[in-house]
């Protein structure tokens, strides 16, 4: 059912815009205290578009029609793998911006295909929601450093500790959206 | 509107957004500005604190174009 390669990235005039545009204008006008403020009301829109349906329909996998930033071997998942995502990248960054933030190298490759969902769970919903609650304390107590050293994401550029959170953010943002499309199919 | 224009004019609403909050916060410089030196409050003074604050935030904490 999955349409392209895993991990095969975004069209090329996607990743520019991303990595020439939106990157270095996030730089100017973020910090990690909106970047937090800005994840959380994710969080918020998430728990309440995924609230009315039941473990089943969670569970559904359907294809979706092209959706910025989302790659085309993505565009078939269920609610939960979507959540999944987030939770295993999520957990990976939390990884990096705390290696970051102490100044040390972060050893292992990120790679898009070691971040992508595995089991479609029906309580995901329960994990995910724990997992941003335990990213929010983090970064609630976090020094709120900037980090010379750096950790490349593997479609843009190298990105220090606070890039990272501000990643966070547009990463959730765009895969709430990406939810937001798989209820549109489901109705 | 499809998904994809959606999500696209969201990225534009959340840069008004914050472009309008580094605005307000270059209000309240205007506004410490004015009380310690001799210039006028009006809209050319604010959009050049609005600027500079900008402008320094393309090199600080960290140049936006390093890679």
């Amino acid at each position: 059912m999955s349409e392209g390669i895993s991990g095969a990235g975004l069209p090329q005039i996607e990743r520019l815009f991303i990595k020439r545009v939106l990157v270095p204008s996030i730089r100017i006008v973020c910090t990690w205290n909106i970047a937090l403020y800005m994840i959380k009301r994710e969080v918020n829109i998430i728990e309440k578009l995924i609230k009315s349906f039941d473990e089943e329909t969670l569970q559904k996998r359907v294809l979706i029609k092209r959706a910025f930033a989302i790659e085309d071997h993505s565009r078939d998942y269920s609610i939960n793998m979507t959540l999944e995502h987030l939770r295993i990248a999520g957990t990976n960054i939390m990884s990096v911006i705390d290696a970051l933030s102490n100044e040390k190298e972060f050893p292992e490759d990120i790679t898009i295909q070691a971040v992508k969902p595995k089991d479609n769970r029906k309580d995901e919903a329960d994990f995910f929601f724990h997992f941003m609650k335990t990213y929010e304390e983090y970064i609630k107590k976090h020094k709120k450093n900037y980090s010379k050293k750096t950790k490349k994401h593997p479609w843009f550029v190298n990105f220090n500790n606070f890039d990272w959170s501000c990643f966070m953010y547009m990463h959730t943002f765009i895969h709430r959206r990406q939810i937001q499309a798989i209820i549109k199919e489901l109705k | 509107m499809s998904n994809h224009t959606g999500t696209l004019l969201r990225i534009i609403a959340i840069f008004i957004g914050l472009i309008s909050f580094w605005f307000v916060i270059s209000l309240f410089f205007t506004f410490l500005i004015i009380s310690i030196i001799d210039i006028q409050f009006n809209i050319t003074n604010i959009l050049y604190i609005f600027g500079i604050l900008l402008f320094i935030r393309v090199f600080y904490p960290r140049y936006i174009f390093n890679s």
